[in-house]
């Protein structure tokens, strides 16, 4: 009887997201986003593999080469193989991208269960401090912690994932608030269950779709907002291979060696294109109304 | 109406002090001691303790704050700069029309592009010009903004030699900032316009406008465009309250004397005060570009205005609507 009831279950699930996944299959710009990004990412996971020259080995002998077979990318004013840098600067930013996407995902999900789920004055109190987040442009929020918390990975990481909560609390907040007063979890308090599982496991996966939509595209978002940190000088400094700080120091040398500003720029655009091909796709494919 | 915008004027206090706490709060728990920045390291302990009393720096963080605040609501005074002794209030005051023209600069480049490119793509979904458009809005969002202006500068001001390649002296070094910012939100205005018209072009109305043989034009501008409105307001006000915050990039790019230069300048100064001031004047002008857009929503769709009503008019027609039943 019982593994009858779980072997249904897994049909339904398993149609759920086979749904959705066969829906995406069909779009050619996701499937192209995420070809291009698990190349990317198995090619900087293996960096020290393939990249040809350490990130940081320095011939000024070579510097300023343009690109050519043995220095894909060219050489920096260091003599530095500006791919090798690219291959492990793109180990960096990806992690940014990724870590600041979950703070902020799972920051951002507690705070707009709660704020939706209890309502109240848990609600008023937490959509205040929404309120005063919401009235800084994102950037200038992930400067400011980012200026208090000093230079480095790691506090990049955090500055780009807190500036990028509210979004995430204020996007879950509105569904959980209409889902809060349906049948199914009054039948979930009736059996005693805590608010915890009820959070957790009655209204969490009803809000599935947007949230994961929202974090795809969040990553490209955070990649962006964190080679702008750097590029500021604020964030991830030299000599790390960051994108934008390789975009930052290559600046000076723009007027007689345009190569070294084109191949940081170019990685993150592709990385950033790929990742928001994908979000679009999931977007679509998720959309209630297209269900026939 | 005037009502509704008065009640949201004496909402922004709270969360205006709010900012001012949070990022007053901040800079409190830098590292990093001013004193030492601004008389070298080598001053005197007792150099720096004097410089330290000058600017209330001993005080608790409470009463540092409380006459922060007190003194920015009875004076105007956001404090003097550690760096000059000049007035905050007059060193942002100059830099806020470059700030702010910049992003009139760019909103305009963007709702001008992105609104219309969106009409004539969700007017011909899946055609050539549809597909130019969808390539256009994701590389605009996916394209650093600090990239394509390197980009620009590259081509239009090394290779082309058309404009100057940083500066704000006048009209030509206007040119390329403006269009850099404006073509990524350009991009992101295109698809939520583009994305909104779609939402509205198969809804029956359009097809009973159309049945009714109304010429196309109108039904798109009457019909679709007027339904689509509210999300392309939202991100064109969005757009122009992010450009005027975010404009730093830009402005470090392009070396223009903006708020946000003077900004980034300041955090790595240790000027606290005058980071503080520029926050608080972005946050100001942030909060007030959400307000307007919220009025524009009025102007807008009729159904808002109708909540907005004083309430007398609101009694009546509830009265009227229970008559009726």
């Amino acid at each position: 009887m019982s593994g009858k009831k779980s072997s249904e279950k897994e049909i339904k699930k398993r149609s759920m997201t086979g749904e959705v996944m066969s829906r995406l299959i069909y779009n050619k710009g996701a499937m192209l986003g995420t070809a291009i990004l698990l190349v990317v990412v198995v090619m900087c996971v293996f960096a020290p593999i393939i990249a040809p020259y350490d990130y940081d080995a320095q011939d000024v002998s070579l510097k300023f080469l343009t690109p050519s077979l043995q220095h894909l990318c060219g050489t920096d004013n260091l003599g530095r193989d500006i791919f090798s840098r690219l291959l492990y600067g793109g180990r960096i930013s990806l992690m940014i991208g990724f870590v600041a996407t979950a703070i902020a995902a799972v920051l951002g999900i507690i705070l707009g269960a709660v704020s939706g789920y209890f309502g109240g004055k848990v609600d008023s109190v937490i959509m205040r401090v929404l309120d005063v987040s919401m009235a800084l442009p994102n950037l200038l929020l992930a400067i400011a912690i980012s200026a208090m918390m000093g230079s480095g990975i790691r506090s990049a990481i955090i500055a780009v994932g807190i500036s990028s909560t509210p979004k995430f609390a204020r996007l879950i907040r509105g569904p959980v608030l209409s889902i809060r007063n349906q049948e199914f979890i009054e039948a979930a308090t009736a059996i005693d269950a805590s608010n915890a599982r009820i959070i957790f496991r009655h209204i969490l996966p009803n809000v599935l779709s947007p949230i994961i939509v929202q974090c795809t595209l969040s990553v490209g978002n955070a990649i962006i907002a964190a080679a702008s940190l750097s590029f500021l000088g604020l964030g991830v400094q030299p000599p790390y291979p960051e994108w934008g700080a390789m975009l930052s120091s290559a600046r000076t040398y723009i007027v007689d060696h345009a190569y070294m500003v084109t191949f940081p720029g170019l990685a993150i655009a592709l990385v950033v294109v790929s990742v928001n091909l994908l979000g679009d796709g999931l977007r679509d494919a998720m959309d209630p109304r297209l269900k026939k | 109406m005037l009502r509704y915008a008065v009640k949201r004027i004496l909402q922004l206090i709270p969360v205006l002090l709010g900012v001012s706490l949070l990022i007053f709060t901040i800079l409190y728990f830098t590292p990093g001691d001013p004193a030492d920045i601004v008389l070298g390291e080598n001053a005197s302990e007792e150099t720096k303790e004097e410089w330290r009393d000058s600017y209330g720096l001993n005080d608790s963080f409470v009463e540092q704050y409380v006459t922060y605040i007190w003194n920015i609501v009875t004076k105007g005074d956001f404090g003097s700069s550690y760096k000059s002794g000049q007035p905050v209030t007059k060193s942002i005051l100059e830099r806020f029309p470059t700030t702010f023209l910049l992003a009139v600069f760019c909103s305009s480049i963007a709702m001008i592009i992105g609104v219309l490119l969106g009409i004539v793509a969700a007017n011909h979904q899946n055609s050539w010009i549809d597909t130019i458009a969808r390539i256009f809005g994701m590389a605009g969002i996916s394209m650093p903004v600090f990239w394509l202006g390197l980009l620009l500068i590259m081509l239009f001001s090394v290779r082309l030699q058309w404009f100057p390649v940083s500066g704000w002296y006048g009209p030509r070094y206007w040119v390329l900032p403006s269009i850099c910012l404006g073509l990524t939100h350009a991009a992101s205005l295109m698809r939520i316009t583009r994305s909104s018209m779609l939402d509205c072009i198969n809804q029956d109305y359009v097809r009973t406008a159309r049945a009714k043989g109304q010429k196309e034009g109108v039904i798109t501008r009457h019909h679709i465009l007027r339904n689509a409105l509210i999300p392309i307001i939202t991100a064109a006000g969005n757009s122009f309250g992010v450009a005027l915050g975010g404009a730093m990039v830009m402005e470090q790019i392009f070396s223009i004397p903006g708020l946000g230069r003077l900004m980034v300048e300041s955090i790595n100064n240790r000027d606290y005060p005058m980071v503080r001031g520029a926050v608080l004047l972005l946050a100001i002008s942030f909060s007030l570009v959400n307000l307007a857009v919220d009025l524009l929503y009025a102007g807008a769709d009729p159904r808002i205005k109708a909540q907005f009503a004083s309430k007398p008019r609101k009694k009546a027609q509830k009265e009227k609507a229970g008559e009726v039943a």
